[in-house]
């Protein structure tokens, strides 16, 4: 077990680009984060569109307080050395994490509370690849139990809310796998 | 007790002495062979020493950047090889809202346009240096004038990584200036000569 020193960094909205000619076409999750109190990350994210391509290591952790939710570190070592860490509910926020994951990358962007990726779509943003580092099976898991729980508080029994759940991932990813041929980049935007 | 036994007395106590001597010696000789192959080891250790030679920062001269040129020589002590893999400016700024950071720029793959002698030895990196070798050329870092701007630079800082991953840092304190004279005439005369034999180029 590894303790956090960072605080987290507050996430105010959420969004996907899909690019041709950014990650093959996929639908790449972005998160606009309240960098109120994180005015170094919010330089780093206005410089990066100044330098090439930087460094970063990522790692996927569950958090060690029974509320149930994951942690995404982001540990930049160039053109910056800067860690951010992003929480998620993966009651609220399981989507966007499992496009996270099989997308194997994430845009972040700084703002603050309110902003929205289509109030100021050309704001400077930074992809950050994630790879999987075992995680993947594990968040299988935690995403099914996520949706089931989800599902229960629909009002569906346990039965009904597990094939909803299986379902509902099924249809989920087959959503978020989809590549964008060509043409001008696509978003699809969402509130967290 | 016979003569005999006395003898045998006398030889087996001188043995034992000896044999003590020898040990004593033995410990002293392998204490010093002990210490030559640390010795040894240690200098096998890899150990790249950075020396700043001169530097200059261009500022106007590349559009919407400032370049950092550098020369610098890099010593492998050590007797092992070495190469150095990677070469980067480590800009320290102040923001007016008094947020200090550290930007790391990585070395520019061919020299700018301005810095067009022949003779500047540009370091080309990944670099060998060979046990107890010594390379020299011109670093250069471009940073564009959007990342500083609001900003003051706090301090400089110049990173070289070797191929075990070890760093080595050089800090040029004071940096001169490097005006282009069709652009700032004006400066011309208070600039510093950097006309060298293996230095940039006035464009």
């Amino acid at each position: 077990m590894q303790t956090l020193r960072e605080r987290p960094v507050p996430i105010v909205a959420d969004a996907g680009i899909a690019m041709e000619r950014r990650g093959d076409g996929r639908l790449i999750p972005l998160v606009i984060l309240d960098t109120t109190d994180r005015l170094d990350l919010e330089e780093f994210i206005r410089i990066h569109q100044y330098t090439g391509p930087g460094d970063a290591d990522s790692q996927w952790a569950t958090l060690e307080d029974s509320s149930g939710r994951v942690a995404l570190v982001l540990t930049f070592k160039k053109p910056m050395e800067i860690t951010a860490v992003l929480v998620f509910d993966p009651v609220k926020q399981g989507g966007l994490v499992d496009q996270i994951i099989h997308s194997k990358g994430l845009y972040i962007q700084a703002g603050r509370e309110g902003d929205r990726l289509i109030k100021n779509p050309d704001a400077p943003k930074v992809i950050v690849e994630i790879p999987d580092t075992g995680f993947a099976g594990v968040w299988n898991e935690i995403f099914f139990r996520a949706v089931v729980q989800r599902m229960r508080q629909e009002g569906l029994t346990r039965r009904e809310a597990k094939q909803a759940a299986r379902l509902y991932i099924t249809n989920w990813r087959k959503f978020g796998s989809f590549r964008i041929k060509s043409g001008a980049p696509r978003t699809t935007e969402g509130k967290s | 007790m016979s003569n005999i036994q006395i003898f045998a007395a006398v030889a087996t106590a001188t043995a034992a002495w000896l044999a003590l001597l020898l040990s004593v010696f033995n410990v002293f000789t392998s204490r010093r062979a002990l210490r030559i192959s640390e010795q040894q080891e240690a200098r096998r250790k890899p150990s790249v020493v950075a020396y700043l030679q001169d530097g200059y920062v261009a500022v106007g001269i590349k559009t919407h950047s400032r370049v950092y040129a550098i020369l610098i020589s890099l010593s492998n002590r050590s007797d092992s090889n070495n190469a150095i893999a990677q070469a980067m400016l480590l800009l320290t700024y102040i923001k007016s809202s008094g947020t200090q950071l550290t930007l790391k720029v990585g070395a520019e793959g061919e020299p700018p346009s301005m810095f067009i002698d022949k003779s500047a030895n540009h370091l080309r990196l990944p670099i060998r240096i060979d046990a107890h070798q010594t390379v020299s050329g011109w670093c250069f870092f471009a940073v564009d004038n959007a990342i500083l701007e609001d900003a003051h630079i706090d301090r400089t800082q110049m990173m070289f990584v070797d191929t075990y991953g070890n760093e080595t840092t050089v800090e040029p304190l004071i940096i001169r200036e490097y005006r282009n004279n069709v652009q700032t005439p004006s400066h011309q005369k208070e600039d510093a000569n950097p006309t060298r034999a293996s230095g940039p180029n006035r464009s």
